[in-house]
């Protein structure tokens, strides 16, 4: 799996924008809920073509997208190794419970 | 219910979340001989409370919640270490920047860091749901508190992270998954 990655500039409100300010800060508000997939099919759909229709916006969400994938990265950081130890010595407290208990 | 049927429904059950349960001791203990400690302790009273457990529900969410409990209840207590009330003011706990848990890679530490500069409730938090994909009714039980405080802490939480690594976030850009 290979990643194309365009780098963003920072965001600024643009006033080449079809929306306002104010419906800008509406829509990004709902970037966080867009994403945890708590929206209806419906608003979702909205949503999508907002955020397609405005760069600013995009941009907000697709930042909010990246803070997740960072996070979700921290969790494949784990040595192997370390977990496999780790299974053994739980394994080994549970079958011999007398060992522990002493 | 005999030794041998423990073993089985242990390992078939329980031990398949011990990737999980060891990343959630580490974002809860910050120091990886301390979590390494703390998921061995809620494994054994896991399986020495098996009994109290109903077969086939969410053993995740029963290993988590036992976790947590025992991490607020005892460990910290051991530990001398202070726990941030429910003020969720970050302020209050810093995490001890020599003592996080290992990552590999330099982005991975910045993102690690930011995370564990947390309280640890909006550590928690982000934990389970962005890290773990827990749903919020399931961070709710686990964390013992109305779905509507989850989302409100969620939501304080994530504003913190994103102010500590949206330039990061910018960085990347758009990333398309190609095959």
């Amino acid at each position: 799996m290979s990643m194309e990655n365009k780098k963003l500039k920072r965001g600024v409100y643009s006033k080449n924008s079809p929306y306002s300010q104010q419906e800008c800060d509406l829509i990004i508000r709902n970037i966080e809920e867009l994403l945890d997939e708590t929206l209806s099919e419906e608003e979702a759909v909205m949503m999508m073509q907002k955020l397609n229709e405005c760069a600013y916006c995009l941009e907000q969400y697709q930042v909010e997208k990246n803070i997740r994938k960072l996070l979700k990265n921290i969790r494949s950081q784990i040595k192997k190794q370390e977990m496999e130890n780790l299974r053994k010595s739980i394994l080994n407290k549970i079958r011999k419970p007398d060992d522990h208990c002493s | 219910m005999d030794e041998r049927k423990k073993q089985i429904l242990f390992e078939e059950e329980f031990l398949p979340y011990l990737d999980a349960l060891y990343h959630f001791a580490l974002s809860l203990t910050r120091n990886k001989h301390d979590a390494e400690d703390l998921v061995q302790e809620v494994f054994l009273r896991a399986y020495n409370n098996l009994g109290k457990y109903k077969q086939g529900t969410n053993a995740k969410a029963w290993l988590f919640t036992m976790m947590r409990n025992y991490f607020i209840n005892k460990y910290k207590k051991n530990k001398k270490d202070a726990l941030s009330s429910a003020t969720e003011d970050e302020t209050n706990v810093e995490g001890n920047a020599e003592d996080v848990a290992p990552v590999s890679g330099a982005l991975s530490e910045i993102v690690n860091d930011a995370l564990m500069e947390l309280s640890e409730e909006f550590r928690t938090i982000v934990y389970l749901t962005d890290i773990e994909g827990l749903k919020y009714e399931e961070v709710a039980e686990i964390m013992n508190v109305p779905i509507g405080t989850v989302r409100s802490r969620l939501h304080r939480a994530r504003a913190k992270l994103r102010k500590k690594l949206e330039r990061y976030a910018y960085d990347l850009g758009y990333i398309t998954e190609t095959k």
